[in-house]
C-alpha cells in the first residue's frame, strides 16, 4: 500500500527508532536487551522503582518518560504491539532494588494479557509488584465499568505522580495509593479528524470524511456524539470538557489538571485555541486549573487530532506534579 | 517420543504455519476494518516460531519441545496474539507431562489443557468475538470425536469452522474491535479465522503426511 514515510525496511522500524532514541539520549537512559529502555541512574536507586510498557509508534510514549522523577524502565514491543510477558518480567526483576516495583499498564487487551502474565511470574518469583492499571478513556463505557476503559494519555501524568512518590522515598504500598487515587481520578476524551497510517502494512486506521470528526471512539456516543460534522475549536473543546467534568463530577471551586495532547497531525497553534476555551470554560465555573500541558505526550502516527485529560487535583498530588524531574520528553524544573 | 510420530508432527505443525503465512494479507485485511490491521504480522511472527522449533527439534520429549515453542511464542511482540497463541501451546503441551505419547485419548487431553489454560487466562467466552468463539467448540467437538486421530482433528476442524463463521454475527466485546460495538457485525473476528486456519492446516498436515 502506499505510504509516505521516512522509514527503512518496515520490519527494523521499532529497532531503528529506539537505537535513534537511545543514542540521543544517552546520558539519562541506556537501551537493554528485548527494547527496555532504562533509566541511567536505576543502578544507584534505594527507592521503589516505576516500570511501564506499551507499543511503538506512539513517541514520545512511553519510552519518552523514561528518566529522573518518572518511569526507571519501559518495555516496547512492536509497532502498536504490546511486548511479551518475558521482557517484561526482565523489566520488573531488572528495576528490583529491594524496596519494591510500581508496574503502570495501560487497559488495552495485549498489554493486559502480557501484564498480567508477567505478575504471575513475578509474584511465584517472590518479587515485590503493585500494580496500577490506566483505564480513563470516557467515550467507550460509563465510569461504573472502569475494566472497560482504555488507557489514553493519562498513563504520562500517572508516571509523573509515581515517580515523584517514588523519589520521595514513599513505601510501595504509599506509592501505589497515591498512583491509584490519580489514575481513578482522571479522564481522558480523544477526538479525530484524520486516521493514522499503520507504518508497517500502510493501511489506514481510520476512515473519516473530510467534513467529518470523531469524539471518542464509541459506538454509543458517550463520548459526546461519536461520528460528526467537524466544529468549531470553541464548540468541541466545550462538548469535550462537559463530557469530562461530568464524567468526574467536578464542581464548582475544585482544583484540576488539564492536559491537551496532540495525536500526531495537530498544531500547537489548534492545541492552544483549544486550551484557551477550556481554561475560558473553567474560570467561568470557578475550577482553577493548577496543573497543565499542551504538546505531544503521547501520539498515534499522523493521526490529527487531540486528547483532552482532566484530573481532580489535590494538595498531595499537586506537590508530586511539581516535583522536579529530568526524562527526554517531560521535565520539571525545581520550584524556587 | 518414537521418531516416526515426531517427523509426523513435525510435518503437521510446518503445514499449519505454511497455512498462517498463507493468508497473512488476509488477516491484515480483516483486522484493518476494526483493529491495528496487523494481525497477519504477528500470525506470521507465530508462524516463523513453529516453523523454526519444528525444524530444530531437539528436545528429547514431546512436552518439553511443546512447552518451549509456546514460550517462544509467547516472546512475540504483538500485542495479545503472542500470549495468546503461546498459552495454548504450553496448556496442549501440559497433557503430555507425564506420557509421552500421541494416542487420541492424549490428542484429545491436550486441546481440553489448552482449553483449560485459556480460560485462566482471559474472561472471554461464547458469543464475545475472540479466538475463544473457534477454540471453545473445537475443543468440544475434538471430545465427541471417535477415538482416532484423523477422525478427532477432523471434527476439530468442523467445529472451529462452526465457531469462526458464528463471530460474524458477533458484536466485539474485547480488543480494539470492542470500541466501534454493533458496526463490527458482519465481520468475522480476526482471531477466530486464524486460529481456525491452523486448525484446517493441521488437518491438512495428518491427512498428507
Amino acid at each position: 500500500m502506499k505510504m509516505k514515510k521516512f522509514i527503512n525496511d518496515p520490519n527494523d522500524i521499532t529497532d531503528e527508532l529506539l537505537e535513534g532514541y537511545v543514542e540521543a539520549n544517552k546520558e539519562l537512559v541506556s537501551l537493554d536487551e528485548n527494547r527496555k529502555v532504562v533509566n541511567r541512574k536505576l543502578e544507584t536507586a534505594n527507592r521503589v522503582t516505576v516500570v511501564t510498557m506499551g507499543g511503538a509508534g506512539h513517541e514520545p510514549s512511553c519510552i519518552g518518560f523514561v528518566g529522573e522523577g518518572m518511569v526507571d524502565v519501559g518495555v516496547i514491543g512492536d509497532i502498536f504491539a504490546a511486548p511479551g510477558p518475558e521482557a517484561c518480567i526482565q523489566a520488573l526483576k531488572m528495576a528490583d532494588k529491594g524496596k519494591g516495583i510500581l508496574y503502570i499498564v495501560l487497559n488495552h487487551a495485549g498489554d493486559m494479557l502480557s501484564g498480567n502474565l508477567a505478575m504471575k511470574t513475578a509474584k511465584r518469583e517472590g518479587l515485590n509488584v503493585k500494580k496500577v492499571i490506566t483505564q480513563e478513556d470516557i467515550s467507550s463505557v460509563p465510569r461504573s465499568d472502569a475494566g472497560n476503559r482504555r488507557g489514553l494519555v493519562g498513563c504520562i501524568p500517572t508516571y509523573k505522580i509515581a515517580g515523584a512518590a517514588a523519589a520521595a522515598g514513599k513505601t510501595l504500598d504509599e506509592v501505589a495509593d497515591v498512583t491509584q487515587r490519580f489514575a481513578d481520578n482522571m479522564a481522558t476524551l480523544a477526538v479525530a479528524l484524520r486516521g493514522a497510517t499503520h507504518p508497517v502494512t500502510g493501511c489506514t486506521l481510520a476512515d473519516l470524511d473530510e467534513d467529518e470528526m470523531e469524539i471518542g471512539m464509541g459506538q454509543h456516543g458517550e463520548g459526546g456524539g461519536g461520528r460528526q460534522k467537524m466544529k468549531t475549536a470553541d464548540e468541541t473543546a466545550t462538548i469535550m470538557l462537559e463530557a469530562l467534568l461530568k464524567d468526574l463530577s467536578i464542581t464548582d471551586g475544585e482544583k484540576v489538571m488539564l492536559i491537551i495532547n496532540g495525536s500526531g497531525a495537530t498544531t500547537l497553534m489548534e492545541l492552544c485555541i483549544i486550551y484557551r476555551k477550556c481554561a475560558k470554560y473553567l474560570k467561568e465555573r470557578n475550577i482553577e486549573i493548577v496543573a497543565n500541558h499542551i504538546g505531544e505526550l503521547l501520539t498515534v502516527q499522523e493521526q490529527a487530532g487531540f486528547q483532552m485529560c482532566l484530573a481532580r487535583m489535590d494538595e498531595e498530588l499537586l506537590e508530586y506534579w511539581e516535583a522536579p524531574c529530568n526524562t527526554p520528553y517531560f521535565k520539571m524544573c525545581k520550584k524556587n | 517420543m518414537l521418531s516416526d510420530v515426531k517427523d509426523t508432527i513435525t510435518v503437521i505443525l510446518l503445514k499449519s504455519a505454511d497455512v498462517l503465512k498463507d493468508n497473512s494479507d488476509y488477516f491484515c485485511a480483516i483486522d484493518s476494518k476494526f483493529g491495528d490491521g496487523d494481525h497477519g504480522i504477528t500470525i506470521v511472527k507465530i508462524a516463523d516460531k513453529i516453523q523454526l522449533c519444528a525444524k530444530n527439534w531437539k528436545e528429547e520429549t514431546f512436552y518439553e519441545f511443546m512447552n518451549h515453542l509456546g514460550f517462544e511464542i509467547m516472546q512475540v511482540n504483538g500485542g495479545s496474539a503472542g500470549p495468546l497463541w503461546g498459552t495454548l501451546f504450553q496448556g496442549f503441551a501440559r497433557a503430555f507431562k507425564d506420557e509421552d505419547t500421541m494416542t487420541p485419548q492424549q490428542l484429545k487431553k491436550g486441546f481440553r489443557e489448552a482449553l483449560n489454560e485459556m480460560r485462566e487466562l482471559t474472561a472471554a467466552d461464547i458469543g464475545d468475538k475472540t479466538m475463544m468463539d473457534t477454540l471453545i467448540p473445537a475443543v468440544e467437538a475434538s471430545d465427541e470425536a471417535k477415538e482416532d486421530i484423523s477422525l478427532i482433528l477432523k471434527s476439530v476442524e468442523q467445529g472451529a469452522k462452526a465457531g469462526m463463521e458464528a463471530t460474524k454475527s458477533f458484536t466485539a466485546k474485547y480488543g480494539r474491535a470492542k470500541s466501534y460495538g454493533e458496526r463490527t457485525i458482519g465481520t468475522p473476528d480476526a482471531g477466530a479465522v486464524s486460529l481456525y486456519l491452523f486448525f484446517t492446516g493441521l488437518l491438512e498436515g495428518y491427512n498428507n503426511k
